[in-house]
């Protein structure tokens, strides 16, 4: 994975958090998601995983945030 | 939201992976706050051990605050989501980096991931000495 790569998959979490909208808790600290994506989501990076950008959460579709697919 | 069994056939997809490539657990001694994104990834190994390896139970070796991965205390909780707060069951990724700094010498891999954590193995490597 490329650099690159990493900054789109990263991008794509963030968004995807604050999409989720957890009201109680408030935005995602971008810093912490992106401290978060480089050490465990980046060391786990599979179609079927969670951090990955097509991962679809059970059958639902995601939205396209990285533009790449 | 991912079922109990979806999380289980990953990791063992992982663990095939892991020892089909090679993977080893990635050693973050003195791991620093500013550090983290320039640090090794951890690795999903699933319950894959590779040779020269030993898992530790983590609540046995480092006390109760840890060890909230499993049941019965045998790996760390970490939050994977970036929504995680101090304090949690699930060690906030800063808390993580904390834990290496405390606990140098050891080395990391997921065991499991779930939607919003991971569960991490904390190995001690038999050729290498352990602070």
């Amino acid at each position: 994975m490329t650099r690159g790569e990493n900054e789109q998959n990263l991008y794509w979490l963030v968004a995807r958090n604050d999409l989720r909208g957890d009201a109680n808790r408030g935005s995602v600290s971008l810093s912490r998601a992106v401290d978060t994506w480089y050490l465990l989501c980046a060391g786990n990076m599979q179609q079927r995983s969670p951090c990955y950008p097509g991962y679809t959460g059970g059958g639902k579709k995601n939205l396209d945030l990285t533009g790449t697919s | 939201m991912m079922s109990y069994e979806q999380i289980v056939s990953e990791a063992a997809r992982a663990a095939r992976a892991a020892k089909r490539h090679g993977k080893r657990p990635v050693f973050l001694s003195a791991l620093s706050a500013d550090g983290i994104r320039n640090a090794e990834p951890v690795p999903f190994l699933g319950d894959y051990v590779p040779r020269g390896f030993k898992r530790l139970h983590v609540r046995d070796t480092f006390g109760e605050r840890y060890g909230h991965g499993t049941a019965d205390g045998e790996a760390l909780l970490v939050d994977s989501s970036g929504f995680g707060s101090r304090g949690e069951l699930a060690l906030t990724v800063q808390e993580f980096a904390e834990f290496t700094q405390l606990h140098p010498g050891y080395a990391y891999g997921i065991l499991e991931a779930g939607q919003f954590q991971v569960v991490i193995g904390v190995f001690k490597h038999s050729g290498k000495e352990v602070a």
